[in-house]
């Protein structure tokens, strides 16, 4: 049995046709390499379909994963599986030596982690209640359950990742899902609120004719419901729900908003917050990334994170970059 | 014990002895690349430093998990052979990142699966580079390594640390002491101790040529024969594996076999080192 070490990995999925044996067809997603104690994985594509790809860097990892394999198995589909390939790739140079990869498809959708945010609470809680019945019927844990490791597709189901620490019995999953629900109860929106979309819906459902469009921009289009903005994405599923007096077009990325309070703040792709929706104003610069932020007629810098770069001081001490109207038509 | 995470707060110390004496130049099979002794232990050693980099890294930074020493022993004594800059004892790694050399690329033939033989290119950074020239100052080398050791554990942040690994790795046999000496300071070394075991020291033996019938890696401390007096004195100059990855050995590398385990590969081939190196940090949770 052998393991692999991070290093082999990485240099792998920059040469996948050379490292492994049998799947060449393998497109890694941002070469964005992350680790478990057991795992060292991979997002890429195979074949058109979205996978992680895990090699053991533990020893007691393929035991680990061949234990997931057989109880996932059991489920019959209603949890995904994770395949096995033996001797697949080439994980010691110094050797030769091969070892087994594990992969997991990944369903269509959205880290919950990320739609938490984006999402009413009864919506959350819908899906949180399948996927605990769904576990319950098979009398599982995953073990390893968290908002990174959901993925919440456009039905609003949520589709477990990472299941290598699966094992029989339901409830070590319990203080996971207390701690899930908590979080929802805290960052999801209200389910009074009214956002304009009737978010219990598969947003797809909803007729993008009725929308005021805007131009697509990086695969999100403003759209107005009801007075508010909202964007979808290119199929005009909504992606980010309705609820800004005003919003910018996505440039490199971010996009500028303004909450119904007037409060501004910046929002990625997906909606997820990088700016707080708290500033009086935010003068995003897509050319480095960088925004000025006004609170209380004081500026202050800040990095493409959102990360604070400079002390708060007078607008007249700052070097705030000329924007043209068109980059920052919402300025 | 030897169940102290590794985190920023509470790092672990790794010690790399290796043997630069003239036996070193020695040509060693690496995977079909034919290449000294002394360039296939660098070869290891830098590929060992740039996975406990990619260990140690989080988010694109590295974090001070690890406090790293490379201590070479031949021509000339005793030196570090990590970048001069960096001094003569541990360099954290966190440090050690600053100095990060640049990116080599070496081919090695590998068989696939269907049987084809290819040549894959694989990136490693020289972090030291390979000597090979002297005697074999192995007791001096020690000393040093008990120094270092010593000194690392006293200090109050890294009391509650998973002890030290120190990996001495040679080729042939020590010049400059008994081998009761060498048992001696030995002892002395994995007698210091943090709060969570003491120091463990690994032996690996470098062969010119790899047999399976002479191949030994962790040796059963019950069932140990040998009529060889330098593997002996190995024998016993390596640490007693503790009890928590005596599982693993007996399951995976070992198997038939149950513990207790010394830290002792005689006779090892390049790749048996690192599965000893991966073995040796394998149950080590990295936070």
């Amino acid at each position: 049995m052998s393991i692999c070490t991070i290093s082999s990995f990485r240099e792998a999925m920059l040469q996948p046709s050379l490292y492994f044996s049998t799947l060449h067809d393998i497109h890694p997603i941002n070469n964005s390499i992350t680790r478990s104690k057991h795992l060292v994985e991979c997002r890429a594509f195979i074949s058109d379909s979205e996978v992680y790809i895990y090699a053991p860097i533990s020893i007691e990892a393929t035991s680990l994963v061949l234990s997931a394999h057989g109880i996932l198995a059991t489920t019959k589909g209603a949890l995904s599986n994770i395949d096995i390939y033996h001797n697949e790739l080439c994980c010691d140079m110094l050797s030769g030596k091969h070892c087994s990869i594990f992969i997991e498809k990944i369903a269509h959708g959205q880290p919950l982690s990320e739609m938490i945010y984006t999402l009413r609470r009864s919506t959350l809680l819908r899906g949180m209640s399948e996927l605990k019945a769904t576990l319950d019927r098979y009398n599982i844990s995953l073990g390893n359950l968290h908002p990174e490791n959901i993925i919440v597709d456009d039905k609003y189901r949520w589709h477990p990742i990472r299941c290598y620490y699966v094992t029989r019995g339901a409830e070590r999953d319990a203080a996971a899902f207390r701690h899930i629900e908590e979080q929802i109860m805290t960052y999801a929106l209200l389910d009074d609120e009214a956002c304009g979309i009737e978010l219990c819906e598969p947003l797809s459902n909803y007729n993008a004719n009725s929308r005021e469009r805007y131009p697509l921009c990086e695969e999100r289009r403003r759209v107005m419901v009801d007075g508010l903005f909202g964007f979808c994405n290119g199929t005009d599923d909504m992606v980010i729900a309705a609820e800004y007096i005003d919003a910018s077009d996505f440039v490199e990325g971010r996009a500028a908003v303004t909450t119904r309070n007037g409060a501004m703040g910046l929002i990625d792709a997906n909606g997820r917050e990088i700016i707080a929706k708290r500033y009086d104003k935010v003068v995003y610069n897509p050319n480095n990334g960088r925004s000025w932020v006004c609170k209380d007629g004081l500026w202050a810098q800040f990095d493409y994170n959102g990360e604070r770069l400079s002390e708060w001081q007078d607008k007249d001490e700052c070097y705030i970059e000329e924007v043209s109207e068109r980059e920052y038509e919402y300025q | 014990m030897y169940e102290q995470p590794i985190t920023h707060q509470n790092r672990c110390a790794f010690v790399f002895a290796i043997d630069c004496s003239t036996s070193m130049q020695g040509k060693t099979l690496f995977n079909n690349v034919v290449m000294s002794k002394a360039e296939a232990v660098a070869l290891v050693a830098n590929l060992v430093i740039d996975e406990l980099m990619e260990r140690a890294t989080r988010h694109h930074k590295v974090r001070n998990y690890f406090d790293i020493a490379v201590l070479g022993y031949g021509n000339g004594g005793i030196r570090s052979l990590l970048p001069e800059i960096l001094g003569d004892g541990f360099a954290s790694i966190e440090y050690l990142a600053k100095f990060q050399p640049e990116a080599r690329r070496i081919f090695f033939d590998v068989r696939r699966n269907d049987g084809a033989m290819i040549s894959v290119p694989f990136c490693y950074h020289p972090w030291i580079t390979p000597r090979a020239g002297g005697r074999t100052p192995m007791y001096e080398a020690l000393l040093n390594v008990r120094e270092l050791v010593s000194e690392w554990c006293s200090q109050p942040e890294n009391r509650d640390s998973f002890p030290p690994i120190v990996f001495n790795i040679t080729d042939g046999e020590c010049n400059d002491a008994s081998p009761g000496e060498l048992i001696t300071i030995a002892r002395h070394i994995t007698d210091i101790s943090t709060n969570d075991g003491n120091t463990l020291l690994i032996n690996v033996h470098l062969a010119s040529e790899y047999s399976d019938d002479k191949r030994l890696v962790f040796a059963c401390d019950n069932d140990f024969h040998t009529n060889n007096r330098y593997c002996q004195t190995l024998f016993e100059m390596s640490s007693l594996l503790p009890k928590c990855m005596e599982g693993s050995i007996s399951q995976y590398i070992n198997p038939g076999t149950c513990g207790p385990y010394r830290g002792l590969a005689i006779n090892a081939s390049i790749c048996d080192m690192l599965m000893v190196l991966n073995i040796g940090s394998e149950s080590l949770y990295v936070m």
